[in-house]
């Protein structure tokens, strides 16, 4: 060995260990440890190696430019050491390096960092295993010197973008679950024994490679070498400092750590696999970097993208390290592969961050077998197996919906792309029904939202949305129950019992949007005001009761956006409270969760504003209002929530039964709320049957979200009886309640299963074969605007319908059979009723020209739909009476369609926007006063479509809009004259021929509505997340003060103790 | 977390029995409440009657006339009858659909305030099949249409069109033509499967397969080629496609010579009236079940005054038709109409015979109205014409009979009609002019019909009944 300084006199390398084999002659292993500026670790582990009982063991201590000596340290404790200096500026590559110049004769090298204390039998037993194993590279297993039970590390490997993993979670304690020997990627340069032939055949570290990946630059070129890489767990060292210190990427050389890994990757991947790994990290690494840019940590991003442009700048010296590497490679990617983990570790680790961000340092293998093991332990009680089997039911009755796509149903229409939401976010005339200047509704913007969170990709956004919802409400339910009941067993099934819910499953085969978010926000919602009611917090400031109040606000604003309803119905939840209070006879501050219910729902319209507002002016037009379905659910229907599909066998009048033990079985405080939920569940009963008796026919909300409050109401009942049977029934003596309480299981078999049963169409009854697509033929044509409009039972009807006086309930749709657009009717004016009166008049036989009434507004085809779908779903009440009106209309003609669809196409048609040629305005019937006559009488023939900017002949222009002095048409030759044709439409004359455009005037009055919006709701938004980081921030520090007090309390007791025992 | 929502009392168990209390007493409330409020109250009703008065606030009404020619050698001189019977002009636009590909002819004609007014169609165009549609525009207005020639035939156009048509009787003996009229007013074709009903059973000829009925035309087929020599035939129009007006011609020149003309019904009824029973001829009704199961059907025949007969049943067998003699019960010189009654549906049809004058097919009437109106109400003043109410309900009925004419409506005639029984309106004697149209008010529900017998011919035709919601 040359060595620059003379041996240090020490102590003598211990003699062999009774365990070695003396008989041999033991390979000789030089240590070589790298040093800078060490702690007193260092003496440490230098007596380490100094007890170590390995016969052969010569140390060599490589002072990186150390501030002080260390051959006095070295000296005191390994007097037979090499000390060697290199520049301050030599990483632990380069002064390891040192040893293919400094080294002779050893068989091994043993390199190590200094804070790294080997066992006394470590080293003894690398050099046993690599022997055995024919191991070219060898590594220990790493343990924190703080805690020696707590792994630090068992060998390392990589994922196929040359990101580090280890198969140890952080913290896991060391019960010799990873002391097998084992083949791993590569093992830490913090202690790793090679071959000392190896090493020079590889030349040593490759410099460029520090910090961050000289280890797995190393054992990568090993291996492709067709050395072997292994870990001989049974050789102990503990570690000082950071657990995983090199391969952390978030520490100042983050930079360094992830240039140098990408090198590695660069040299040693064949170019084929170059080919894929290259394109698809640089993907990754761009979505990554956006999202820390987004999410202001524009350092990483910069580190990250960093990492590529350095290595391109390195490219020549990158292309020589890589052509050695390539040269003397004997193994294939291939066969690497088995050693690296599939998939992206940054992207596991990014979504582990997402899922639990209060658990950042728990990985997801931890997370997930802490869950597993978890959800075992649960799985043994039975209620635990019913969760996991409603879980697993619904996802199974939903797996057409995940896998393919929702049905087009009801309200369930295609989502547009972001940029579409937004458009009908901002656009300031709304083109639902005959169109309007109201504000459009906030949903289009929550849309937009959700669509963007899923990258654009809106079909699954749509159908994950509807399917989420479901479960999401039984979470809500969940949540709410255990504050009512605090009881986890009777807030599970009362999570699961509205989880069944037939008005869910009705929700989505009827495609009733808003009914279903209610389904998922109404528990939600009336928890917070629950725990509102009760909270009492004097000299509160007002960031926190705005913080407090926020979500409950927000939950109900969403709801309203959706389901304009919701708003009201919240508050008769709570007012239901109000009634059942004489009766709960308890402490239940009623009045004041009343209070908060109608304050936060008051809050969350003005969240929504101007958008209420128009709604005021909706008049008759109940539909702006969600009243969009008639009045004919019976008692029986109601109670057993059958409002489609689900819900009509026997399991609802069971659950009905099992409710009334709720009140049968419960004391106390239980039943208080039994009383509470049966209150409300009466009041749901109520507000879905009552409409029936009073006044039949007549427009109501979606009977699935008016039957939330009993669904809700009900669930919380059973949940409460099923609560009792451990605790309140004990209290009676044995009678006729024990033997009741046994029955509460198996009563809820019937409802469980009629759940399973609905579960194996796939989509909960909603059809697999939907209009929008047997009648997209509809949208390729290109002969002029037009509308469709959906006539017959409201509760099949695509799109929003609004009922007539006679119960019929109709919609319109733009340019094909719906879109997004043509959802949430707004208020109409005095265009509203015109459609629903047109179709009256055929109802009744009043008259035989539908087609030349409609023909104004645009409408080219009529069609009644038997059933909610092409195919499947459910089926229409028989209105033989429309039938047969539709039927003697003598310019409708009938097209043959898929699914007994009956869809006739209006032979009247006049295109939108059009022009009769060579007319006079006054073939428009300027202020007709009574508008479906003016069009009957009215010669419309001839009428050819504007299109574009084609020109047009002169004549008499009809844009089929409703009427609006914001709308205006211009030529080359000017502004033509507007008038209100028909008494409701945009008329103009056009005196010359030539093209014509259209443009509304009121647009940017929205642009500073649609702005001041945005700026209001981004505002809570960032006041919302700096509040939450403050409070998470106050509440960390109250737990470390908390824990500081106990920890200081134990050591007083402590003391305390000890001196007490003392004196004794 | 598992926070609960903590309550300091709690109800008593005396209070648990109030809750249970409440509940019950307010589920069952609802229950009683769900009782009483009838559901079919909500359901909508509709009866198969093929022509109804158009509502008083009808913006638009069109009347189809299938059966019918405008040309020398066709099947009976068609003339229109249209009533206006609101205070209000109205406005008509007769279109005649020649078929093929010859032009529709449009005629606007000005329908004065409660007048009558006659076209004659050939006057309008002639041609040997003309479809006949008749849009009022502005005004309740009733339309009826004669074929003359070779005998008498008056009937309400039909004010509905339909994808099934029903008649109960017809025959195609020796000497007599069964024709089917098919009128697709419409803007799409139709096609049209037919098929017979007789003693023998169910026929469908081949040739009476997928026919089709051009957009805007009238198809004449001859049944009497398709099914041959059948004493009883009842055909059955089913639309595959589109939908149209289907209206039956019968021919037979040999005694009782003369025309027939029937509207058929678009569905099968349970129960049907026939007030038409002149004397001194044949009565015979016609019942054909198109069902799968033999229909058991009650025929019975009320008398004027107190005398009364046992009802008769008649079991038609499945796909089948019968024919029952009402006449030869009847005692000599006593008035009578018929009612029929089942439990399944069957369509039934009356052949009526007057000796030496002609004879009549009769479609049922199939439900009962208060409101009654005929835009012919005599034919010429050489006929006996009356019009024949019956009262079928459980109350007296008080019935009024109104004249519109000129201008006015006057009432010529009040009578109360006891349950079961029967009025008979001698319009000549009511001094009713020529060219007047009729209108028949009650207090409850009553059926009504008219009988024309002259040198022209017989003829017997229901009125036209407002729909229920307009009684």
């Amino acid at each position: 060995m040359d060595t620059a300084d003379p041996p240090v006199p020490g102590p003598s390398v211990p003699r062999p260990a009774e365990s070695f084999d003396t008989t041999q002659v033991p390979p000789p292993v030089a240590v070589l440890v790298v040093a800078h500026d060490p702690g007193p670790e260092f003496d440490e582990m230098l007596s380490g190696l100094a007890e170590s009982d390995y016969p052969d063991l010569t140390v060599l201590v490589i002072d990186a430019g150390s501030d002080g000596d260390l051959k006095p340290r070295v000296a005191a404790n390994l007097p037979r050491a090499f000390v060697r200096q290199v520049g301050p500026d030599a990483g632990f590559a380069t002064a390891a390096n040192e040893a293919l110049t400094s080294v002779e004769g050893a068989t091994f090298l043993l390199l190590c960092h200094s804070d790294v204390v080997f066992d006394p039998s470590a080293i003894r037993l690398l050099v046993e295993e690599a022997y055995r194993s024919n191991a070219g590279i060898i590594g220990p297993k790493l343990v924190d010197a703080d805690q020696p039970d707590v792994l630090a590390e068992v060998g390392l490997t990589i994922d196929r973008f040359g990101v580090a993993c280890s198969e140890i979670e952080p913290g896991e304690l060391d019960q010799e679950q990873h002391d097998a020997v084992r083949d791993v990627f590569y093992v830490s340069s913090s202690a790793m024994l090679v071959r000392a032939d190896l090493f020079t055949e590889l030349g040593g570290f490759d410099a460029e490679t520090f910090p961050g990946a000289e280890d797995l630059d190393l054992c990568w070129r090993a291996r492709l070498i067709g050395a072997r890489v292994l870990v001989a767990p049974d050789a102990r060292a503990r570690r000082h400092g950071e657990i995983a210190e090199s391969r952390t990427v978030s520490g100042p050389d983050e930079a360094l750590v992830l240039r140098h890994r990408l090198r590695a990757v660069f040299k040693s991947y064949s170019r084929s696999t170059l080919a894929w790994v290259v394109p698809v990290a640089l993907t990754l690494g761009l979505v990554e970097s956006a999202i820390f840019v987004a999410s202001r940590r524009g350092a990483r991003a910069r580190a990250l993208l960093g990492a590529w442009v350095w290595n391109l700048r390195h490219f020549s010296d990158l292309r020589s390290a890589r052509r050695l590497v390539q040269t003397s490679r004997t193994v294939p990617d291939g066969e690497l592969r088995w050693l690296q983990r599939g998939g992206s570790a940054r992207v596991r680790n990014y979504l582990i961050d997402r899922v639990q961000p209060e658990h950042r340092m728990v990985s997801a293998g931890a997370a997930g077998r802490v869950a597993v093991d978890s959800a075992r332990s649960r799985m043994r009680e039975p209620l635990g197996f019913i969760a996991a089997l409603f879980v697993a039911l619904f996802v199974f009755g939903s797996r057409e919906m995940l896998i393919g796509d929702a049905s087009t149903v009801g309200s369930f229409l295609p989502w547009p792309g972001v940029g579409d939401l937004l458009a009908l976010f901002g656009s300031g005339w709304r083109a639902q029904g005959l169109g309007s200047a109201a504000t459009p509704p906030p949903v289009f913007f929550l849309q937009a939202v959700g669509t963007a969170l899923v990258l654009g990709a809106t079909g699954l956004a749509r159908s994950w949305f509807i399917a989420a919802l479901v479960p999401i409400g039984a979470l809500g339910t969940f949540r709410l129950a255990r504050l009512v009941a605090g009881n986890r067993r009777a807030a599970l099934v009362a999570a699961l019992i509205y989880g069944i819910s037939p008005i869910a499953r009705n929700a989505i085969a009827g495609g009733r949007f808003g009914a279903l978010v209610f389904f998922a926000v109404a528990p939600f919602a009336l928890r917070e005001i629950l725990l509102l009611a009760r909270r009492r917090r004097a000299g509160e400031n007002w960031p926190a009761t705005v913080r407090a109040w926020l979500p409950l606000v927000a939950l109900i604003a969403i709801a309203t956006a959706f389901w304009p309803p919701a708003a009201l119905l919240v508050v008769v939840m709570v007012g239901a409270f109000g009634l059942a209070q004489p009766l709960a006879a308890d402490d239940f501050p009623a009045a004041r969760a009343l209070g908060v219910a109608a304050i936060s729902s008051l809050a969350g319209l003005v969240l929504l504003f101007p958008w209420p507002l128009t709604l005021l002016g909706a008049g008759e037009r109940g539909a702006a209002w969600g009243l969009g379905f008639p009045a004919r659910l019976e008692l029986g229907e109601v109670l057993r929530f059958a409002t489609g599909p689900a819900g009509a066998g026997f399991g609802g009048w069971v659950l009905l039964v099992a409710a009334a033990l709720g009140l049968l079985l419960t004391t106390g405080p239980r039943l208080a709320w039994a009383a509470r939920a049966w209150v409300l569940a009466l009041v749901g009963f109520a507000l879905g049957w009552l409409p029936t008796v009073l006044r039949p026919n007549s427009a109501m909300p979606a009977p699935e979200g008016l039957l939330v409050p009993a669904a809700l109401g009900l669930a919380l009942a059973v949940g409460l009886a099923v609560g009792a049977l451990r605790t309140d029934v004990h209290h009676f003596h044995f009678g006729w309640r024990q033997v009741t309480a046994a029955a509460v299981p198996v009563l809820l078999i019937l409802p469980v299963l009629g759940f399973g049963v609905d579960a194996l169409s796939g989509r909960w009854d909603a059809p697999s074969t939907d209009w929008n697509q047997s009648l997209s033929w509809m949208t390729n044509r290109d002969d002029g605007g037009f509308r469709v409009l959906w006539v017959g039972d409201p509760y099949v009807l695509p799109l929003d319908a609004t009922v007539t006086d006679g119960g019929t309930g109709y919609s319109l749709a733009r340019g094909g059979p719906g879109s997004l657009s043509d959802l949430w009717p707004a208020p109409g004016g005095s265009s509203s009723r015109l459609v629903g009166d047109a179709i009256e008049l055929a109802r009744d036989g009043r008259t035989s020209r539908l087609g030349h009434i409609l023909a104004p507004m645009g409408v080219r085809y009529i069609a009644l739909p038997p059933r909610s779908g092409a195919s499947g779903g459910t089926a229409a009440r028989p209105t033989p009476q429309l039938v047969r009106g539709l039927a003697d209309q003598l310019d409708l003609s009938r097209l043959e369609s898929e699914g007994d669809l009956l869809l006739y196409e209006n032979d009247a048609w006049v295109p939108t926007p059009g022009v009769i040629p060579d007319a006079a305005i006054g073939r428009l019937r300027p202020d007709a006063t009574d508008p479906n006559r003016a069009a009957l009488d009215a010669n419309l023939t001839g009428s050819e479509p504007i299109l574009g900017g084609a020109p047009v002949s002169p004549g008499a222009v009809l844009q089929a809009e409703s009427y609006s002095s914001l709308w205006k048409a211009t030529t080359d030759d000017g502004k033509l004259t507007h008038v209100d044709a028909f008494g409701w439409a945009n008329g103009y004359e056009l005196e010359s021929p030539g093209p014509v455009a259209f443009a509304f005037g009121g647009q940017w009055r929205r642009n500073v509505v649609a702005a001041a919006q945005l700026i209001v709701w981004i505002g809570l938004g960032v006041f919302w997340v700096r509040s939450t980081r403050l409070l998470t921030g106050r509440r960390e520090r109250r737990r470390v003060r908390r824990s500081e007090r106990v920890a200081a309390s134990d050591s007083d007791d402590a003391q305390d103790g000890a001196a007490q025992e003392a004196t004794t | 977390m598992t926070a609960s929502v903590e309550t300091r009392s709690v109800p008593s168990r005396d209070g648990r029995w109030r809750i249970v209390a409440v509940v019950a007493i307010a589920l069952g409330v609802a229950l009683i409440v769900q009782v009483i409020t009838s559901p079919a109250a909500t359901s909508e009703v509709t009866s198969g009657a093929a022509a109804t008065i158009p509502p008083a606030d009808a913006v638009s009404s069109a009347w189809y006339c299938a059966a019918g020619s405008s040309a020398p050698g066709g099947l009976g001189d068609e003339v229109l009858f249209m009533t206006n019977l609101s205070e209000r002009d109205a406005m008509a636009e007769i279109s005649i659909m020649p078929g093929s590909a010859e032009p529709i002819v449009v005629a606007e004609v000005e329908l004065p305030s409660r007048a009558q007014t006659r076209i004659r169609v050939a006057d309008v165009l002639a041609t040997p099949d003309p479809g006949v549609l008749v849009e009022v525009f502005g005004g309740r207005v009733v339309v009826e249409h004669g074929l003359s020639g070779d005998g008498l035939a008056v009937g309400a156009c039909a004010t509905r069109a339909a994808t099934s048509w029903r008649f109960g009787a017809g025959t195609t003996d020796v000497d007599t033509q069964l024709w089917l009229a098919l009128f697709n007013p419409f803007g799409d074709d139709a096609i049209v499967d037919l098929s017979f009903l007789t003693d023998a059973g169910l026929e469908t000829p081949v040739a009476a397969r997928g026919l089709v009925v051009p957009r805007r035309s009238r198809v004449m087929i001859a049944v009497h080629d398709l099914v041959r020599r059948q004493p009883a035939v009842a055909t059955q129009v089913d639309v595959r496609s589109g939908r149209v007006v289907a209206e039956q011609v019968q021919k037979r020149a040999v005694a009782p010579a003369g025309l027939a003309l029937s509207l058929g019904v678009v569905e099968p009824t349970a129960r049907a009236f026939f007030p038409s029973v002149p004397f001194g001829g044949t009565n015979v009704v016609s019942i054909a079940n198109p069902g799968a199961a033999p229909v058991q059907v009650r025929v019975r025949t009320h008398l004027d005054g107190d005398a009364t007969l046992a009802p008769e049943i008649v079991v038609v067998p499945s796909r089948s038709a019968a024919s029952v003699d009402v006449a030869v019960r009847v005692p000599e010189g006593i008035g009578s109409w018929v009612e029929l009654d089942a439990r399944d549906r069957f369509v039934a049809e009356q052949a009526l015979a007057v000796d030496g004058t002609g004879f009549a097919y009769v479609a049922p009437i199939t439900a009962t109205a208060r409101l009654w109106a005929l835009a012919e109400a005599r034919t010429d003043a050489e006929t006996r014409d009356v019009v024949v109410v019956v009262n079928p309900s459980r109350r007296t009925a008080q019935v009024t009979l109104q004249v519109i004419n000129g201008g006015e409506r006057a009432t010529v005639e009040t009578v109360t009609i006891d349950p079961d029984q029967r009025a008979v309106f001698d319009l000549g004697d009511l001094g009713v002019a020529v060219g007047s149209g009729l209108v028949i008010r009650s207090s409850r529900p009553i059926a009504v019909a008219r009988e024309s017998i002259g040198t022209a011919g017989f003829t017997a035709t229901p009125a036209i009944p407002a729909s229920s919601e307009q009684s």
